[in-house]
């Protein structure tokens, strides 16, 4: 029994893929935990910071989990009508929650760790265990309120509880100093909540509490009279509205049933409907065979009333239409997680590519958004369409709410783009030479060209193949290598500040000079002893704007692949397209970017992610290049692309069949 | 009379070798209420949906007032007032919120007749949509498909999880505005009752094909019950062995013979092949009909 309710629970029925999805959270933090120092006392400030931003934002996502699994039920309709005690239900409830939010978090934690060394992995333990106990807390004080109802009454006072909650839980993963007590504390905390909702619990749950608040309007009328109730015709009770008591009351004697069974089909027919009177007679309602015909509506006039007329009607009326659209379709709480997410990541991208760095693995997460945003759309729609709101109006909503938080979060970024340091974008880091991933290159059946200096040092870069056995390979051609001298290194950031900006700084007969005390070019060896980043020092250039047209492609291309992802899962909806195809095709496209995506993250167990992220922006450059135009027209030519691409996905969203399902899922019985 | 809606040759399916909908094609009349009658997963809810515009045929023809549903929805929409079991009122807004939105949306809007009907059914204009019954969202719909006095009204299952008085309540209404505006209605529902009030002609559909398409009163007399008591000499074998016997029920006083015949055409059939005369012959109630054409209580 008991095995069979956690089943059924929503909880654990989605336990399996957030469990993966820890899975591969820990092992995306185990990579980058494993290029961290073991001593706490070498990491820098912006480290410790990375490590409490990502527990903080771990911990955020466990939240919305929590959100997700309808926190605020303990127990389904259906479990409520069985004979198990009220205890036992909660039991079974509140295990699953917190396993649906605490186990993946646990796991990703363990694996995070794991890849960590000496005191860096204890505190990257001491971070994740602590989002656990955090989120046991929450997730008990979440439920501490109405303990004999089977779900906490929500209400703006509940929304503003549950909201401090968060917030607060957030602050403190995210802000107190981590230590063991800062685990135990809220650990504690959670132990002493769950035994006080256990004390409180009945041995059986209500639907609704007892204790009802007070009528704002009171009839003070005494309640009627059991024996009068029967008389009270239907006149009386609708007059003014409002149920009347009656003071004279026909006495209209009762039908015979003897009557009633005489009263056979032709009887009715002969009976013409004028009034409403006539269809109640003998109580039996008589259905109409003559009627007058009301002149039908013109369609040429109706279709000329359409928006001219629509606009005819007030501000209030035009805020409840959109309040409608927006409320039925966008306004749901996932939808704001997230873009509140993707507006951040839109936000990184930008950042990260500001500073040189690849934007691919943003960028696809990114990519789920937009579909997201209309798969949810879609199976809403049925809601409002059977009223004659055009499609395309619809549509523009669903459009708009994926535009707005990307141009906001890419704005945001774009800001801090015009303040990054164009020399970062060449820069060192534990003696290995960052580049722009789009200044590597494409081999293919052929081995990786030697880089040799004028004085004779030379090194040939690694290879990294597209997939095991792929004839295909990227290499950095401005890689060093461990035991290249300083000179040599020295030697490749020039070159690579002059693929990247178009100039370098020193001609590559400056490094001939042997002495190791050269002024020219003795700044580009060095690196600060405790820092692991040094910039390309002595760079002013003006060129921050280089890649810009590169990152001008990259949104052209973007605005494609989430128009041939939105057009698939259009046209899996769409009547005259066999589903199979479609669905196959978008199936197809989502996996791959869903096993890219996943590759890139398991770089340790694929060891050919490196490639995969590199490989595209290799294809943007060359993409780049081909289409001879300046960045200004770069950047205006996606505005036709989109433009393009937005009435082609809207004439599909035109077409499409609204999806409806009657049969209430399973995890509605939580709500 | 002009044609509200024709279907014509209507074919639907949702996966590959289930046919919902195969060559369905009957039309409504001005005026007309037509019961559509079907057992479940029949393709009423398919074909209203169809003749609403929300689905697509996949062959065939649908007119509604005239007009293509999928190539004109909009027009046909304004001019359609359509109710359904499942449908959603937004749970979010006012009674008054949703009756403003669809009067925005309803050029043809009266609201001398929206305040009629919201006063008939004792709603406050004030409250929210979430706190209202099943009963009562269901009439603030019916308000708002019918306060813009559509030429047709569509009901899919509209008394479905209501309880009988407000089911009658809702229902009468829907008549008593027929009458009124000389509209057409075309309704499914699995309550019989309510179809033998309302309907004029009936519609049953079957596996996807119309079984039966008649006006009720015809259909009534060509379906008959006949009391035959036991000491008649009649077994439940030899009545079942006549032309035109559709099902025979051994009862505690009579046997009880469904016959696709009128009453005087049963009688004689049992006196002249069975020899029974103490027979007594009554008109069927819709319900019997439907389960026995249906192909019995299976």
């Amino acid at each position: 029994m008991i095995v069979t309710l956690f089943r059924q629970d929503p909880a654990c029925r989605g336990l399996g893929l957030l469990l993966l999805g820890g899975g591969l959270v820990g092992l995306l933090f185990r990579s980058l935990a494993s290029t961290l120092p073991a001593s706490t006392e070498a990491l820098s400030g912006s480290t410790r910071g990375w490590i409490f931003f990502a527990t903080t934002l771990v911990v955020f996502s466990s939240l919305t989990i929590l959100f997700q699994q309808n926190f605020m039920t303990r127990a389904s309709r259906m479990a409520l009508a069985l004979p198990i005690a009220a205890p036992t239900l909660w039991r079974v409830r509140i295990l699953s929650i917190l396993l649906a939010s605490v186990l993946p978090l646990s796991l990703a934690t363990l694996i995070a760790a794991s890849g960590a060394r000496g005191e860096v992995g204890e505190l990257l333990l001491i971070a994740g265990l602590r989002g656990c106990t955090v989120l046991m807390l929450v997730a008990f004080l979440f439920q501490c309120l109405d303990s004999d109802l089977h779900m906490v009454q929500t209400g703006p006072h509940y929304l503003i509880y549950v909201a401090s909650l968060s917030c607060a839980a957030v602050l403190y993963v995210g802000l107190v100093p981590l230590s063991w007590i800062s685990v135990l504390l809220p650990a504690l905390a959670a132990l002493a909540a769950g035994a006080f909702i256990h004390a409180h619990t009945p041995l059986a749950y209500l639907l609704a509490p007892t204790q009802l608040p007070p009528l704002t309007q009171v009839d003070s009328a005494p309640p009627l009279d059991p024996d009068q109730l029967s008389q009270v015709d239907s006149a009386a009770l609708t007059q003014d509205g409002v149920p009347q008591r009656p003071t004279q009351v026909d006495s209209a004697p009762l039908l015979d049933p003897d009557k009633l069974s005489q009263v056979d089909s032709a009887a009715l027919t002969q009976v013409g409907v004028d009034s409403p009177a006539a269809l109640t007679q003998n109580g039996v309602p008589q259905h109409p065979t003559q009627v007058d015909p009301a002149p039908l509506l013109d369609p040429d006039q109706l279709s000329q009333v359409d928006s001219a007329a629509l606009t005819q009607v007030g501000v209030d009326d035009r805020w409840i239409l959109h309040r409608t659209i927006f409320s039925t379709l966008i306004n749901h709480w996932l939808n704001w997680m997230i873009a509140g997410g993707c507006t951040f990541i839109g936000l990184a991208t930008v950042l990260s590519y500001g500073s040189g760095g690849n934007p691919m693995p943003h960028l696809f997460i990114s990519l789920l958004w937009p579909v997201s945003i209309l798969e949810q759309a879609v199976i809403r729609l049925h809601r409002i369409d059977h009223l004659p709101i055009p499609r395309g109006r619809i549509f523009a909503y669903v459009a708009l709410t994926l535009l707005i938080p990307m141009v906001v979060g890419g704005s945001l970024g774009g800001l801090g783009l015009l303040d990054s340091d164009p020399a970062s974008h060449v820069r060192s880091s534990q003696r290995r030479l960052h580049v722009p991933p789009e200044t590597w290159e494409i081999l293919t059946d052929a081995p990786v060209p030697t880089v040799t200096a004028p004085w004779g040092e030379a090194y040939t870069p690694r290879e990294h193949r597209l997939y095991p056995g792929s004839s295909s390979a990227v290499y950095n051609p401005y890689e060093s290598g461990a035991d290249s001298s300083d000179r040599f290194r020295a030697l490749q950031a020039n070159r690579a500040v002059r693929a990247v900006h178009g100039r370098a700084l020193f001609a590559d007969e400056a490094f001939t000079d042997p002495d190791d005390d050269n002024p020219i070019w003795k700044g580009l060896r060095q690196e600060p002893a405790q820092g692991s980043t040094f910039l390309v020092p002595g760079f002013e250039g003006d060129a921050a704007t280089s890649r810009t047209g590169l990152y001008a492609v990259g949104c052209g291309v973007a605005i494609l692949l989430v128009t041939l992802l939105w057009s698939l899962n259009l046209l899996r909806q769409h009547p005259r397209v066999a589903r199979w195809i479609a669905t196959t095709c978008y199936l197809g496209l989502f996996g791959l970017v869903a096993a890219y995506y996943l590759a890139t993250i398991i770089e340790d167990i694929s060891g050919f992610s490196e490639a995969l992220l590199v490989l595209p922006m290799i294809l943007l450059r060359r993409l780049a290049r081909a289409i001879p135009l300046a960045v200004p027209l770069l950047w205006l030519g996606n505005l036709p692309l989109a433009l393009a691409c937005y009435f082609l996905v809207r004439g599909l969203f035109c077409t499409i069949e609204a999806p409806t399902g009657k049969v209430r899922p399973i995890w509605k019985e939580y709500g | 009379m002009s044609k509200i809606i024709e279907f014509n040759n209507i074919q639907r399916s949702f996966q590959r070798g289930v046919t919902v909908l195969d060559s369905v094609s009957f039309s409504v009349e001005q005026g007309e209420v037509l019961g559509l009658l079907g057992r479940n997963g029949a393709g009423k809810t398919t074909l209203v949906r169809i003749a609403m515009g929300l689905l697509a045929p996949q062959a065939g023809q649908v007119r509604v007032l005239g007009l293509d549903p999928r190539r004109k929805p909009l027009e046909v929409k304004r001019q359609v007032g359509y109710v359904a079991e499942e449908q959603v009122l937004p749970d979010f807004l006012r009674v008054k919120e949703v009756i403003q939105l669809h009067r925005k949306l309803f050029p043809t809007w009266d609201r001398a007749f929206e305040e009629q009907l919201l006063d008939q059914f004792r709603i406050s204009h004030n409250a929210k949509i979430k706190t209202l019954s099943k009963g009562q969202a269901r009439q603030v719909a019916l308000v708002c498909a019918m306060s813009h006095r559509p030429p047709l009204l569509l009901l899919d299952e509209p008394g479905g999880g209501l309880d009988p008085a407000v089911r009658r309540e809702f229902l009468e209404t829907s008549i008593r505005y027929l009458a009124d505006s000389g509209s057409s209605i075309l309704f499914s529902s699995h309550y019989m009752g309510d179809v033998e009030r309302m309907a004029n002609r009936v519609v049953m559909l079957e596996d996807g094909r119309v079984l039966i398409d008649s006006d009720l009163d015809q259909l009534h007399e060509q379906y008959s019950l006949a009391l035959i008591p036991h000491d008649s000499g009649a077994t439940p074998e030899r009545l079942l062995a006549l032309d035109g016997c559709l099902a025979v029920r051994d009862r505690v006083d009579s046997l009880h013979a469904i016959l696709q015949l009128e009453p005087d055409s049963s009688i004689k059939l049992l006196r002249d092949s069975l020899g029974v005369s103490a027979a007594r012959c009554q008109p069927i109630p819709l319900e019997e009909i439907f389960i026995e054409v249906m192909g019995g209580q299976r």
